[in-house]
């Protein structure tokens, strides 16, 4: 009777930790954007070229084995994950990184690690304070 | 001194995500503050704001144990759990199911207490179910779990740090 699926618990169960520090389902889904994109090898080796500056696609696509389209449609995932943006006048239209879509990605991923680290930063105070009664009495 | 108490999130497979932290303490003592509901309840309250009135434990296998947080506006947030494998200081096997997850399945979750010297490093496996990713994908129009891009994002930020 109970459906049990992956997709469903793991959403829910980040859900639960997005609903645990206020975030809506529109941060959510943009959040999804930005992980898709940020999932493949090909597409965060751009992202780390990009952080030295701003490159033409051609220049983008040097590094790797394949095609100059392959490597668009990359940038144009990364686009719309709003991690990246092209210029529009220049002839050459280089690519250039955007810091605030990678920004909420890296906060979204600061929370859920908050939590844990609040949760471990008692634990460790608790453990201090166990192994100190632990010498008293061994004393 | 300068203990690396570095938090790690991972996530081996698209089923998993694993977590692992560093304690300055023997296994025994860890072991314990996640068995013994006394200490689980002063550690384990969750954000700021949060505490764990409910916390019952029955520590045998087949054994269940029930955490329930109480948020600062009132809410609340149960979980039943039920050990699968005891084996004191080294591993706790359990299953957990949350109360809102109605029907969304449970969670195998594998602490692992690693003993390095007087230190202990303490894994917490999450295994999730593995029916339907794709529909799943499609009704909740999650193209990807969410669970694979703390690696990727890991990975990133590994590359540019």
């Amino acid at each position: 009777m109970q459906r049990h699926d992956l997709k469903k618990s793991l959403t829910s169960y980040n859900q639960r930790y997005i609903k645990l520090i206020g975030y809506g389902m529109t941060e959510s889904e943009r959040l999804d954007a930005t992980f898709v994109a940020l999932a493949d090898p090909t597409r965060r080796a751009i992202l780390t070229r990009l952080l030295e500056g701003e490159a033409s696609v051609m220049e983008l696509a040097e590094p790797f084995a394949m095609s100059q389209p392959a490597v668009s449609k990359h940038i144009k995932m990364l686009e719309r994950a709003g991690l990246v943006s092209r210029s529009r006048d220049a002839q050459k239209r280089p690519v250039r990184i955007e810091g605030m879509a990678l920004k909420e990605a890296t906060d979204w991923l600061d929370h859920y690690r908050q939590v844990w680290e609040a949760n471990f930063s008692r634990l460790d105070s608790l453990l201090d304070e166990l192994k100190n009664k632990r010498s008293k009495e061994g004393n | 001194m300068s203990l690396a108490k570095t938090l790690e999130v991972t996530t081996p497979s698209d089923l998993e995500i694993v977590v692992e932290r560093l304690f300055d303490a023997p296994q025994d003592l860890v072991f314990d503050c996640y068995t013994k509901p006394e200490l689980v309840r002063r550690w384990l309250t969750g954000p700021d704001g949060w505490s764990l009135p409910t916390c019952e434990i029955d520590l045998r296998v087949g054994g269940t144990y029930r955490y329930v947080w109480s948020g600062p506006e009132g809410e609340t947030m149960g979980m039943t759990g039920q050990y699968q494998q005891i084996s004191p200081v080294d591993t706790l096997v359990s299953t957990e199911v949350f109360d809102d997850d109605f029907g969304m399945g449970k969670m195998l979750v594998t602490l692992t207490f690693i003993r390095e010297g007087e230190r202990t490093r303490l894994q917490t496996a999450m295994l999730f179910q593995t029916k339907a990713q794709r529909d799943a994908a499609v009704e909740t129009g999650m193209t990807e779990g969410m669970g694979t891009s703390f690696a990727a994002l890991d990975r990133l930020l590994k590359d540019i740090g």
